[in-house]
């Protein structure tokens, strides 16, 4: 694909932990294209901040990263030693976290902080750089962007520094920018904004955008494509509009019917949500992931049964019966039973 | 100079420039480096102790004037003062002990402080104030046994600061006087013949060394014990 | 920040006063000046003018604040034993102590602080083991038994150092290993804590998302947070090195602040005593104020607000 950005294959990352071995990240893989959101949705502890930062290569130095494929614009980045990553870092795939409070170092100024990536990257100084500077803040819409420059962080709010580190990201123009829950730590009305903005940046320079997230309301605003993440494992991606309309896994279904509508749930109606609790990944597993968990996402009535087309040569992964990108993935064969969907034969 | 021989039986170390068995004089001397460090660390706890709690537990006013007294403390040449008020009144046991005890007090009351700070805001001491508790009993029951982790810890690190110190302040002539068998008085009575007779020198300060060295591994294990966030 | 500055001044004034009061009690109650002024051979008539020539007989408060006074202006009183001004006396040692000091905290902080990062970079390896093995036991180390070892060691045996004076650089080098290494060790500990929570902090892990090199991200972005309580401690530690600096440079007879104390002691000068007990207290107060400005300034949450 001409224009695909990142292409990962069958990602792992294992933990060492007292003697054991922590299964992080379970055999995933994803691809974003030029100009297209992913969001990777998933609880606290399903391993999504970790893939992003595998892909960096930014993992802890206890951390065991075994991937077969990891394609930057089509060349292969797998086996890149610490000085070729750190060339890719910043300039081509850029970063942006979660907590905009303790991401920028504070005895420096934002000037300071935005001009060095300039020059590391692209060996621009000077004067040249701060014009480059005062015109990104511009562009996130930072005025007056010359005073904020000489500030340093502790002088700026949330909101303002994930602006910040929305802009120094931006500064060299990567072709790819992996954003770490932007805007779970800010105001509603801020998150709103940084949204917008993440998008529209996105459309203007033609990057792909990775967005990880817990919260679906950000998935329906901003995603193009969607990957549900549990338990280390993606259990289903597809197109946001595929998956919204037609969840075809437990888990999808389960965190589609946690969300409160108002008008649909009638008063005194429990709130939707899904029982049980993330099964532990360390050590092998013995028994089905979602184990325990099943709840209410089969429903009563025949229309929630999904029907799926087995893909070739992929364990328990199938095809959404008229798709050709939503792909659903079971743990295990009971997972599979007990989710009664409609196996079909034949290729799609 | 009168047999200062090595290695006899009747002398395992040796005899020094006056003929006294050596390791006698190592053993006595070891009494009088505890002595002395246990001594000036028993009497500077009790002061930092007491002043540290009272302006970590008070606040206010009281705080104001325990750190100010903390940080004249802290200007004062302790090394210089000790040897001046020694030299003035007159090297003995007991004015090595009193003086390190009255100087030696900064970091108990610096350390006890902090931690009371800690323990005032804890939920159990607002509740035993709520309960009517008065103030002797809540310091006794409640403050006193959740410091004492840390005071044992400074305790042991400020006996070996009073070993060191009374050793170069007998060194120089100033501190516990002959014929007391001070380690630090044994280096210096050895100097002169250091270079035909090294051991000397060498062996009370090895010995010096290895007491303040099992001093401090003892305060160290003690802090990893108690409290093993504080490890470095 | 000015009002800052300004507040830690007077604080400092007072403390100064302070202390010398209660040097001044402690000289002057404890011993007899007269005495210590006419020396062991006067007789007893000869004591008692002096007594009253000087007078020693005032009540203590105001003997001190004759002194006081004096002192403001510059006049520190006249050595007993040398005969001259205490305060050109002072003035005449203290470059050498202040040029030893300056050398061995220099020594003490290039030897601390590179193996202090080394040992967070590397937890737990060879580099931090001995690292903390050897400030154990530089802390056990008694420093006039060193100096010792020393001197048998360079210029006795090897012939490479002197032993005494201070005429020539070389004078200086054992000195300031001796006075130095005392305060490696809690700078060693101190920058490898600091560094060890800075590297763990979000903002380096920003920096390196960045794709800045290693070394910009370890001493451009860590070392430079984790360096500020390390000022404060070197500042200390410089401090602390005037009271070492007695025991150094009697045992390499350097002709400094210290070794004037030792003198002045032994001889009950007490007028030099207690304007050097002003002095070193002054110094320690000045360099611990301005290691608080230098804190203030490098943090520039404190420096803007």
């Amino acid at each position: 694909m001409a224009d695909q950005v990142l292409n990962v294959e069958n990602l792992s990352i294992d933990i060492p932990l007292s003697g054991d071995i922590l299964h992080a990240v379970d055999g995933i893989s994803i691809s974003v294209n030029k100009g297209e959101t992913l969001c990777i949705v998933g609880e606290s502890g399903c391993g999504k901040s970790l893939t992003s930062l595998a892909i960096m290569d930014l993992l802890p130095q206890k951390a065991v990263r075994t991937v077969d494929k990891l394609e930057l614009n089509g060349s292969s980045i797998l086996n890149y030693s610490d000085r070729q990553m750190s060339d890719v870092r910043g300039s081509k795939i850029g970063m942006i976290f979660q907590e905009p409070m303790t991401s920028l170092n504070p005895s420096f100024t934002v000037e300071n902080q935005m001009v060095e990536t300039l020059a590391r990257h692209r060996n621009i100084r000077g004067k040249e750089a701060k014009k480059l500077a005062v015109q990104m803040l511009e562009k996130v819409g930072i005025t007056p962007a010359k005073q904020r420059l000489k500030q340093y962080p502790h002088q700026l709010s949330g909101g303002l520094r994930q602006r910040v580190m929305i802009a120094m990201t931006l500064l060299c123009e990567p072709e790819l920018i992996i954003a770490d829950e932007p805007t779970t730590a800010l105001d509603v009305t801020i998150q709103a904004q940084i949204l917008e903005l993440l998008t529209r940046l996105q459309a203007d320079f033609n990057t792909g955008l990775i967005l990880i997230t817990h919260d679906l309301g950000v998935v329906a605003k901003s995603a193009d494509r969607v990957a549900v993440m549990y338990a280390g494992q993606i259990v289903e991606e597809g197109s946001v509009y595929e998956i919204f309309d037609n969840p075809s896994h437990p888990y999808t279904r389960g965190l589609l019917s946690c969300i409160p509508v108002p008008g649909k749930i009638k008063r005194g109606e429990h709130l939707g949500s899904i029982p049980g609790m993330v099964p532990s990944l360390i050590g092998e597993f013995t028994e089905c992931r979602f184990a325990g968990r099943w709840g209410d996402t089969l429903g009563k009535e025949e229309e929630n049964i999904a029907h799926l087309t087995p893909i070739e040569g992929v364990d328990y992964a199938f095809l959404v019966h008229g798709t050709t990108d939503h792909v659903v993935r079971f743990c295990c064969n009971s997972c599979l039973k007990k989710s009664k969907s409609k196996i079909s034969k034949g290729v799609n | 100079m009168i047999g200062s021989t090595i290695g006899t039986w009747e002398h395992i170390f040796g005899t020094d420039h006056l003929g006294r068995d050596y390791l006698s004089r190592l053993i006595y001397g070891s009494r009088i480096s505890l002595l002395i460090g246990i001594g000036a660390a028993l009497i500077s706890g009790i002061i930092g102790t007491f002043l540290g709690v009272m302006a970590g537990y008070f606040g206010g006013r009281v705080d104001m004037v325990v750190t100010f007294l903390i940080t004249v403390r802290l200007s004062m040449p302790v090394v210089l003062v000790a040897l001046a008020v020694v030299a003035i009144v007159g090297g003995s046991l007991q004015v090595v002990i009193g003086v390190l005890g009255l100087l030696l007090w900064d970091r108990f009351a610096v350390v006890m402080r902090s931690s009371t700070l800690q323990i005032r805001s804890m939920d159990y001491v607002t509740a035993a104030r709520a309960v009517g508790c008065s103030t002797t009993r809540i310091l006794m029951t409640e403050v006193m046994p959740n410091v004492v982790n840390n005071l044992i810890v400074i305790a042991t690190l400020e006996i070996a600061h009073a070993i060191i110190l009374e050793a170069a302040l007998s060194f120089l002539g100033l501190g516990v006087q002959p014929p007391l068998p001070s380690w630090g008085l044994m280096v210096s009575e050895g100097k002169d013949m250091m270079l035909f007779e090294p051991w000397l020198i060498t062996i009370p300060g090895v010995a010096l060394f290895a007491l303040v060295l099992s001093v401090n591994l003892l305060g160290d294990g003690m802090r990893d014990v108690t409290a093993p966030e504080n490890r470095n | 920040m000015i009002s800052y500055a300004l507040k830690r001044s007077i604080l400092a004034i007072l403390v100064a006063l302070t202390v010398s009061m209660i040097s001044f009690s402690l000289l002057y109650i404890s011993s007899d000046p007269a005495i210590a002024m006419a020396g062991e051979t006067a007789s007893d008539a000869d004591i008692e003018a002096i007594r009253e020539l000087y007078g020693f007989d005032r009540p203590i408060v105001v003997q001190y604040w004759e002194w006081l006074k004096k002192a403001a202006s510059g006049d520190l009183g006249k050595s007993y034993y040398f005969r001259t001004d205490v305060s050109h006396l002072i003035a005449e040692r203290l470059p050498t102590t202040m040029t030893l000091g300056l050398c061995a905290i220099i020594f003490a902080i290039g030897l601390a602080v590179p193996l202090g990062v080394a040992s967070a970079i590397r937890p737990n390896s060879i580099i931090d083991r001995v690292s903390l093995f050897l400030s154990v036991m530089g802390q056990a180390l008694p420093s006039f038994w060193f100096a010792l070892i020393l001197i048998v060691l360079f210029s006795v045996n090897l012939r490479w150092l002197p032993v005494s004076g201070s005429d020539t650089w070389q004078h200086f080098i054992m000195p300031t290993i001796v006075l130095g290494y005392y305060a490696a060790p809690a700078i060693m500990r101190l920058t490898r804590t600091g560094m060890l929570e800075v590297l763990s902090t979000d903002y380096i892990r920003t920096a390196r998302a960045k794709g800045l090199r290693p070394p910009v991200v370890l001493f451009k972005h860590a070392l430079r947070n984790a360096i500020i309580p390390v000022v404060s401690l070197a500042a200390v530690q410089f401090g602390f090195m005037l009271g070492g600096s007695i025991v150094v440079e009697t045992i390499f007879a350097l002709h400094g602040a210290g070794f004037l104390a030792w003198e002045s002691i032994t001889r009950n000068d007490l007028p030099t005593v207690q304007g050097l007990i002003l002095a070193f207290s002054l110094f320690y107060i000045i360099l611990t104020l301005i290691a608080d400005l230098i804190n203030a300034w490098l943090d520039p949450r404190i420096r803007i607000g």
